[in-house]
């Protein structure tokens, strides 16, 4: 047989496999869960292995094709419970990911102006004098794509080496209020359920969600059961159509930030016609309302004092507030108070990139809570990530300003000290105050004064994916003083920017592990080569904090003066600052074990590093069994399922008030800060296309997907471009208070928004929509509100050209 | 924005025309691509889409498993691959399109 005739016949057997799967269920064609995969790539010569997409945060399972050091195949990986084998578009080319021609593979330092190569030593010695010449102004800025060691020693630096807490990552701008709605309902965060229940629910109800193109191996997984003959009812909440719209049997349009409105209508008819989960509510449910300022526990409220406080959201009103129809808002109570079906909920960034987040947050649990559509398969209120390890990394390692592994917070004196046994610390030495949240970590770095003189950004893009650039970025880079470090692989938009660049190595060019949206931690191994002298992010940290500790900064040594970072291999150190030896042993491992001993603290557990080498991930709490095997947790506070409930059927055992109950909260709709008038009368929401991830640093470089969406644009209404005379593909101007773009307009575009309202993706370097948008966050999460600010949109004047 | 950010607006730009004349030069190869369709319920669309498949030399069509069509799709380039697959996700009939593996080890990445 030709060779590639064998390629063929291997594909061929492999899309057999998947789809012999896909139609009759998950028992069907696991007999080689990945052999069809290794028989379809060459076979001679290509080894395979195992790893996470590095793109989303569904965290689907690839097979990566080695050959002669490069990556020449990507398959689904069948094994993978996430995406039984297989991917969407992105996953289809994550490989090529690696190979953009412009690589950063050299240290570079500006030098009168320009950015010119140095050494690693050097780099390494310019970021020491920075730290040492003002500990208390030096930063890091992460990532929810660190990997969870990455952030672990990045979290460990600064808040056990420097002692200043400032490290904030960008998952601050896409689910820091899905964790406060997690936090001031439960007690504790991330969600109970997990992709599980997509496979048992019969009511599927997306809040401002778009899974069909941003998370559309989960989304295909629901249309599979449908086409299977089963009925799953799809609802889509939303303020614009997108490609999920399509698949739905309702779409419902609501006005920009009037979801609370929703949400309290469907409790207020829950509630006034009875059909609540009373013994749900009675054995499970605490009620709060807000306090001023506000808290994560609030204000005790008597159920009366809620039915009293929802009572003026009747549907008619609330399609007044939303532009729902009534007859709609009528549907959902229905719905949900019905006994006899399971509703899943999913969010994104839709709820949580919102200047009421926590509060929206809060309403969704609670409406699952009233009607007890909570903790059986298919009945579970869960929020998705948009990035790999936005859970992982920063919501349980607490690579946030306030936050401590394992759940644990710099402000509890009990957690502090918890955290400074593990890590061997002189009592005392964490400091109590919280770090800046990034918001006010980059408004402290833009102005001269600012208390943040260095930062140091890792895996992440500031310059185009910030608020408000042109008063969160752009100031410092012209004040003298201020010194922007960025460790990335590709010349994106904030190295451009930089004073200091460091070449990253990327995915699996380095050992890695990561948690995605259902709680489940993944590991890899390195596969290749980093190419030149791109360096693993993780090693970047611990050469930065040897040269720290050889220049004896007070807080790099443990209460028995040992290093704060200490690497064994047989009983003897290992030097893993020095490039050629850090292999010698596995850094991720001992960073986890370390790690690992946090997560008991909030019945988080994490199983021994080898046990994920063995699993396609696995979701915690994951507890050892009689028979030594480790066993993982799909569906959390539920007695069919989680090892720490010990009473009734089930217990949020870190209730806030310590009753074992959860909070369902009233929260009032109230306006925005900032709605379109006369003179910026047009509604502008920002996100993300099926093309391209975040701000397209990775994407944009695989030219396929380059050329399917090659620049952004503004989406406008019809009726609105006739009433302008703005014809399709014309360049205009959209502008805000803050800032403005030029860009083509296609009219209707892909969501036809709704009249009044523009859309613009944000993954386009050339084109910074970023400028115009709001730095208004919420009060508890500190996450902004890229989803609704007032622009106007103008036609460019005659003879000038961009 | 400032002289340095109009300076790297410029950049921005000079990086889009190098890239576009990159995605020019892209080496072709012949990727193979393994494929599931899942088709519409509605029996004649299934029907019109199977023989709109049947009918594109490139494809490699497997046979029917409850609905999912397995299919082999081997192209001149990547670029010509991307947008079969996207052609196909638009076809009459065809209500979704899974990826299941890619191999490019023919193809200069």
């Amino acid at each position: 047989m030709e060779r590639r005739d064998f390629l063929k016949q291997a594909a061929m057997t492999a899309a057999l496999i998947a789809a012999s799967r896909l139609a009759r269920g998950p028992g069907e064609a696991q007999a080689a869960p990945s052999r069809a995969a290794e028989a379809s790539a060459g076979g001679a010569g290509v080894t395979w292995d195992k790893a996470p997409c590095r793109f989303c945060g569904t965290g689907c399972h690839v097979q990566v094709g080695v050959k002669g050091g490069k990556v020449v195949a990507i398959a689904g990986d069948q094994s993978a419970e996430v995406n039984k084998g297989l991917l969407c578009v992105k996953g289809y080319h994550v490989g090529l990911a690696l190979y953009g021609h412009d690589r950063l593979t050299r240290p570079l330092l500006r030098k009168n102006g320009k950015l010119e190569p140095i050494s690693w030593e050097q780099a390494l010695e310019v970021i020491a004098d920075r730290v040492m010449q003002n500990p208390k102004g030096f930063a890091i800025y992460g990532s929810g794509q660190w990997t969870i060691p990455e952030g672990y020693a990045a979290n460990k630096l600064i808040k056990a080496g420097l002692g200043n807490n400032q490290i904030d990552p960008n998952a601050r701008l896409c689910m820091a209020s899905a964790v406060t709605g997690f936090l001031s309902t439960y007690g504790v965060d991330e969600p109970a359920g997990c992709y599980d229940d997509l496979d048992a629910c019969d009511v599927l109800i997306m809040w401002g969600n778009n899974p069909a193109e941003m998370h559309p191996v989960l989304f295909s997984r629901v249309l599979e059961r449908r086409t299977r003959g089963q009925d799953v009812l799809m609802i889509d909440l939303t303020t614009r159509r997108t490609r999920t719209s399509g698949f739905c049997q309702h779409t419902l349009f609501f006005k920009p930030n009037t979801d609370l409105a929703i949400a309290n209508g469907i409790a207020h008819l829950l509630v006034e016609r009875g059909t609540y989960d009373r013994a749900f509510v009675d054995q499970h449910c605490n009620f709060r309302q807000r306090t001023d300022p506000p808290s994560l526990d609030g204000k005790a409220m008597t159920f009366e004092d809620y039915r009293r406080s929802l009572a003026e959201y009747t549907p008619e009103r609330v399609e007044e507030i939303s532009g729902v129809p009534a007859a709609d808002i009528r549907l959902l109570a229905d719905l949900f108070g019905r006994r006899d079906v399971r509703i899943t909920s999913l969010w994104c960034m839709g709820m949580n990139q919102h200047t009421r987040g926590t509060a929206i947050n809060d309403l969704v649990h609670g409406v699952h809570l009233l009607s007890g559509h909570f903790g059986k398969p298919g009945d579970a209120p869960t929020s998705l990530t948009g990035q790999p390890s936005a859970c992982g990394t920063v919501r349980e390692v607490g690579t946030l300003a306030h936050g401590l592994p394992g759940g644990l917070v710099v402000t509890n004196d009990k957690h502090r000290e918890e955290a400074e046994e593990i890590w061997n610390l002189p009592p005392g030495r964490i400091n109590p105050k919280p770090g800046l949240h990034t918001v006010e970590m980059w408004r402290q770095f833009s102005r001269p004064e600012g208390a943040i003189d260095t930062i140091w950004v890792m895996v992440t893009n500031p310059a185009q994916s910030l608020p408000n650039t042109n008063e969160l970025f752009e100031p410092s880079r012209k004040l003298p003083g201020k010194f922007l470090i960025v460790s990335d692989v590709y010349p994106t938009a904030t190295v451009k920017a930089a004073d200091l660049v460091l070449p990253s190595a990327m995915w699996i060019e380095k050992n890695g592990m990561v948690g995605n949206s259902e709680r489940r931690t993944q590991q890899w191994f390195k596969m290749v080569e980093p190419p030149g002298e791109a360096r693993d992010d993780a090693w970047q940290l611990l050469a930065v904090a040897k040269k720290l500790l050889d220049r004896g900064l007070p807080g790099m040594r443990d209460k028995d003066g040992r290093p704060l970072f200490h690497f064994e291999k047989d009983g003897k150190e290992v030097p893993v600052w020095e490039w050629k030896r850090y292999y010698d042993v596995n850094v991720d491992e001992q960073l986890f074990g370390e790690y690992r001993r946090f997560s008991r603290f909030k019945h988080k557990d994490l199983a021994p590093y080898q046990e994920y080498v063995k699993a396609r991930g696995l979701r915690w709490p994951v507890v050892q069994q009689p028979d030594g095997t480790w066993r993982e947790t799909r569906f959390r506070f539920s007695r069919s399922d989680d090892p720490y409930v010990t009473k009734g059927d089930v217990q949020f055992y870190h209730s806030v008030t310590r009753d074992d109950r959860a909070l369902v909260w009233f929260h009032p709709y109230e306006p925005p800060p900032e709605s379109p008038d006369a003179e910026y009368p047009f509604w502008l929401c920002t996100g993300r296309v099926i093309e391209h991830w975040h701000t397209g640093t990775m994407t944009m470089r695989v030219p396929q997907l380059q050329r399917a969406m090659p620049q952004a644009y503004v989406e406008v209404n019809a009726e609105d471009a006739r009433r302008l005379g703005i014809a399709n593909g014309e360049v205009v101007i959209v502008e805000s208070r803050r800032g403005k773009v030029e860009l083509p307009a296609w009219i209707d575009g892909r969501g036809a928004p709704a009249k009044g309202s523009l859309f613009v993706p944000f993954f386009d370097e050339s084109i910074p929509i970023n400028r115009a948008t709001l730095d208004a966050h919420d009060p508890l999460s500190k996450q902004p509100d890229y989803k609704k600010c007032a622009v106007r949109l103008l036609k460019r004047p005659k003879g000038v050209v961009k | 924005v400032g002289e340095r950010g109009e300076e790297r607006e410029r950049e921005g730009v000079e990086a889009a025309r190098r890239a576009l004349v990159r995605v020019l030069r892209w080496p072709v190869g012949m990727p193979i691509t393994a494929l599931v369709l899942t088709l519409d319920d509605d029996p004649e669309a299934r029907r019109a889409a199977r023989r709109s498949l049947e009918q594109d030399a490139r494809l490699w069509v497997g046979d029917e498993v409850g609905g999912r069509v397995p299919l082999v799709l081997e192209t001149a380039s990547l670029v010509e691959g991307e947008r079969a697959v996207e052609a196909l996700s638009a076809s009459d009939g065809v209500l979704f399109v899974d990826v299941v593996a890619i191999d490019f080890s023919d193809t200069e990445a």
